[in-house]
């Protein structure tokens, strides 16, 4: 079991990362809430040696995708929410940004998971494809259609 | 794009209420959690002490005996790692020995010496004494290896005898209350006609039952009636050792 000034330094580190996560995953608050204590009780749990940061942040990005896909192939979970909700579920968000997210959360997950890794979190292919457990090459095919799904979305202003 | 989602997310943050939930319950689940103190550590120190206990049981069961008579009678128990782990006497001169040894949790070879080479059992090798040895047990294997040692600890003396019995013909010694070596020769005395009870042999040394024996079998060599006849006997046809031994130890090579 971690002590409670690592757990806290934990809380800094990735608190929003896991939090993100759960948006781009989850439907409603009270899960977003569920899965965000069980990554970090986990963490505070768990004995797990760590060789650096970057593989720290692999480790939450991957138990709290884990938890998202686990708590949504559940039944009694299944429930669909308006994008809105989805949005509102953040803290008040400018009207640019909430557009953006409004496209990205429309995405199919399998789309929304690369896109915020990728977009986001800076990850490579090979790294998104390691953390997904999907094929470097799904992931490519993964990015390639969500980008394109996002320029319908959003307009052809792209600035890569 | 890329600048448009990295903003996007940017401005999504884990809301100051959510990490102090999440810091209660987990205050909450440490509290209840017993870890080391509890649930893991019972079944680990039931481990260990299971471990502790089959080792310590393995250690303290003899799983073989070695008899010693001369005329101090005494019994080695020999746990599985060939140590000592109790020396019996079995009549007065084998309590007085046993007392003033110490070669508990010793190797039985050099407990052996340590016996041998004793005030009392040293006098009586030098003299005449006869001294027999015998192996007990159910590990075969266990007994072979006893068995060669103990003949390689007597190979210098003329008048010892070492043999392997059976756990059963012990068990029939000890109902009498007498040493395996002392039980043979009583039961041989018995078969040459000689009125004995087994505690006059307890008492007696091995030299005169051995005397008293071979003095029946001389006298009876004339009288085919009750003529012993050397390897007939009882013994176990294991034994070995040097000059004329007793009859159920001879492997008629002695």
């Amino acid at each position: 079991m971690r002590s409670e000034i690592e757990i806290s330094a934990a809380l800094d580190r990735y608190s929003d990362t896991v939090r993100r996560l759960c948006m781009v995953h989850l439907k409603n608050i009270a899960d977003t809430e569920d899965i965000f204590q069980t990554v970090f009780l986990k963490y505070a749990l768990s004995s797990a040696e760590f060789e650096s940061r970057e593989h720290e942040k692999a480790w939450f990005i991957r138990v709290t995708i884990n938890a998202c896909r686990d708590l949504l192939r559940s039944f009694f979970r299944r429930r669909t929410v308006s994008l809105d909700e989805l949005t509102e579920q953040a803290a008040p968000l400018e009207e640019d940004n909430r557009e953006v997210l409004e496209a990205v959360l429309s995405l199919p997950l399998k789309y929304k998971e690369a896109v915020y890794l990728h977009y986001y979190e800076d990850y490579t292919a090979p790294e998104i494809a390691k953390i997904l457990g999907k094929n470097v090459n799904t992931v490519y095919t993964l990015l390639n259609r969500a980008r394109g799904m996002l320029k319908e979305k959003l307009g052809g202003d792209r600035d890569e | 794009m890329n600048e448009k989602i990295r903003k996007a997310f940017d401005s999504v943050k884990a809301e100051e209420e959510l990490k102090e939930k999440t810091l209660s319950r987990i205050a909450e689940a440490r509290k209840h959690r017993p870890g080391l103190r509890g649930t893991r550590l019972i079944p680990m120190l039931a481990c260990l002490a299971l471990v502790i206990l089959a080792g310590g049981l393995a250690w303290f069961s003899p799983s073989a005996t070695i008899s010693v008579d001369i005329n101090p009678s005494l019994e080695l128990w020999i746990n599985r790692f060939d140590k000592v782990v109790q020396v019996v006497g079995w009549n007065d001169d084998g309590r007085e020995l046993a007392a003033a040894l110490d070669i508990k949790y010793m190797d039985y070879d050099r407990a052996l010496e340590q016996i041998m080479n004793s005030e009392k059992v040293s006098s009586l090798l030098s003299g005449d004494g006869v001294m027999t040895l015998a192996v007990v047990g159910d590990n075969e294997a266990q007994c072979g290896r006893l068995l060669s040692g103990l003949r390689s600890c007597t190979a210098g003396q003329g008048n010892a005898y070492c043999y392997s019995a059976s756990e059963e013909e012990l068990e029939a010694a000890h109902i009498l209350g007498l040493s395996f070596g002392k039980y043979k020769a009583y039961l041989e005395l018995m078969e040459l006609g000689f009125d004995i009870s087994p505690q006059e042999a307890n008492d007696m040394s091995m030299r005169d039952l051995r005397d008293i024996a071979d003095s029946l079998s001389g006298e009876t060599e004339t009288d085919s009636s009750q003529a012993h006849i050397p390897g007939s006997g009882q013994g176990q046809g294991q034994g070995s050792g040097q000059g004329k031994g007793p009859a159920w130890a001879s492997d008629g090579e002695s």
